[in-house]
């Protein structure tokens, strides 16, 4: 009874308690957030710009510190978080393994291993057979996927991703959609996904957070309840069409009433 | 590909048969209007001085270049490590960059009398280099400051995502990635090293250093104006071939990872 609990209650990487969080100029980019990110999450973090969720994820991975509040992170040794870009900041001087095992390096791992595990990563992403190309001669699926790569290298836990396929054409980022949740689901990772557009938040998440800008704020929470693999039925549902519209009426509610109320 | 190509033969036949072209009309004029030898030398009387005077000459245009490499290595070497330590430490910066700008902004030849003083008249080569060093390592300096601080601001939250240290991230990252800047400005600073070994030569070389530029003033004083030129044709082959070469390093490190090879 009590295993069978311990099971259906997934337990917590990640906590924001009342996380306040400033811009160097002083203006309040995240106020007083709470939120909760459990092991084998899909959670998408979806809001307009200057909403504060890319400060969430820089917080998350540990790279900025709140003004106030709390952020506790269960796995907090280098390696065990991995993080995605908005661009695939790739070092262009070097090639696509050096690249990918750059994180091993960095953490001091013996060379021969680094790369055996570079290529192991590549081989995840479909990126077998590139280890030795340039950054320039890759397309932008692909150096997005390097990068995807050189962010599992380490085999992290928890996986934040900022806007990773904002730059890239619809039908390269849907098969990226499919493809990052399939090494979602394979290898039990919890993904943070950062994200402006709604239709790829709803067809990846199993939560998504919606957030509001000036002072950023974390407006609503949805779960999406669609069984995976999602694919094509997913996206064709009534009800996938329906969640998105609901929740962009809600986004477009919020960004539009503090303007209002604010107005001279 | 054929206009690719056509436009490639341009770029060296263009200023190829411009040269032929003003050396044809150059001597054709120096004949027809009878211009004394000490005033306009022709090409054929420049081409002569160069022969005739050939061991002499290139012995010193050797003597100019291994002064200005000497000078160049040290103002590459003194610019990085400087650089370095100016994006390791602000104190230091804020320190040394007026000296440096003082350094850069006083003309040489005014300091040259001093440094050959202190050197010691006996050592007008030491002084030659100190002063070329002057003058070129300053483009290294800035540049290879802005090269280091211009990382991107991406890879550097991921050097700190995975823990990296100072050493690691000038190591992998910020080296690297300044590799563009520093090799535009030691096309600059060959250029400029050049330029100090012969203002240098000129001021402290008196007697002491047998450079291009003390051959050009003996010349001079004697009024043997075809072997000026040809002193002047040997400098400029240098400064040329020089700044061939690092055009050359530049594609060649470049086209690694850059689409902009051409």
């Amino acid at each position: 009874m009590s295993d069978a609990d311990r099971v259906k209650v997934p337990r917590p990487v990640a906590r924001f308690d009342d996380v306040t969080r400033r811009f160097d100029g002083g203006l309040v980019a995240l106020d007083r957030v709470s939120l909760s990110v459990h092991e084998g999450e899909f959670v998408s973090v979806v809001g307009p710009s200057g909403c504060g969720k890319s400060t969430l994820l820089s917080l998350l991975a540990g790279l900025t510190a709140p003004d106030a509040g709390r952020v506790w992170r269960r796995d907090a040794r280098p390696g065990e978080v991995g993080m995605v870009f908005q661009e695939a900041t790739l070092m262009p001087w070097a090639d696509v393994r050096a690249n990918v095992m750059l994180p091993l390096t960095l953490l001091g791992e013996p060379r021969g291993a680094c790369a055996r595990r570079a290529d192991e990563a590549l081989a995840r992403v479909g990126l077998d057979g590139f280890a030795h190309a340039r950054p320039f001669e890759l397309s932008g699926g692909m150096r997005m996927r390097a990068a995807i790569a050189r962010a599992l290298v380490t085999r992290p836990r928890l996986l934040l991703l900022d806007e990773p396929f904002g730059a890239l054409d619809e039908m390269t980022r849907e098969a990226m959609n499919d493809q990052l949740l399939d090494l979602w689901a394979s290898s039990g990772l919890t993904c943070v996904f950062v994200t402006h557009s709604l239709y790829e938040a709803v067809y990846l998440s199993t939560r998504v957070v919606l957030m509001s800008p000036r002072p950023g704020r974390i407006q609503a929470e949805h779960r999406v309840d669609w069984p995976y693999p999602r694919g094509e039925a997913f996206r064709a549902d009534p009800s996938f069409t329906h969640l998105r519209s609901a929740l962009s009426v809600r986004l477009r509610e919020d960004a539009v009433t503090p303007e209002g109320g604010a107005g001279p | 590909m054929n206009g690719a190509s056509g436009r490639a033969y341009l770029r060296w036949l263009a200023p190829l048969a411009l040269a032929v072209a003003v050396v044809v009309l150059w001597e054709v004029l120096v004949h027809v209007f009878a211009v004394p030898v000490y005033r306009l030398p022709a090409p054929s009387a420049i081409a002569l001085a160069l022969y005739d005077g050939h061991s002499t000459l290139l012995e010193s245009a050797w003597h100019t270049l291994s002064l200005a490499l000497i000078a160049f290595v040290l103002a590459v070497a003194g610019g990085i490590l400087l650089a370095i330590a100016f994006t390791r430490s602000r104190l230091v910066e804020a320190a040394l960059y007026p000296y440096a700008v003082v350094l850069q902004v006083t003309p040489v030849v005014a300091i040259a009398p001093l440094i050959l003083i202190w050197v010691g008249l006996d050592n007008a080569p030491l002084a030659v280099v100190i002063l070329a060093w002057v003058v070129a390592f300053f483009p290294v300096l800035s540049n290879m400051t802005l090269g280091l601080r211009a990382v991107d601001p991406g890879l550097r939250a991921l050097f700190r995502l995975y823990g990296a240290g100072a050493w690691q991230e000038l190591r992998l990252l910020r080296l690297p990635a300044s590799l563009p800047y520093l090799l535009s400005a030691m096309k600059v600073s060959a250029g400029l090293s050049l330029v100090g070994v012969v203002v240098a030569e000129f001021v402290a070389g008196a007697g002491t250093s047998p450079g291009l530029a003390w051959r050009i003033l003996e010349a001079g004083n004697r009024l043997q104006t075809p072997r000026m030129f040809a002193a002047l044709v040997l400098l400029a082959a240098i400064g040329v071939a020089l700044f061939i070469a690092l055009s050359c390093l530049e594609r060649r490190v470049l086209s690694r990872w850059h689409e902009s090879r051409r």
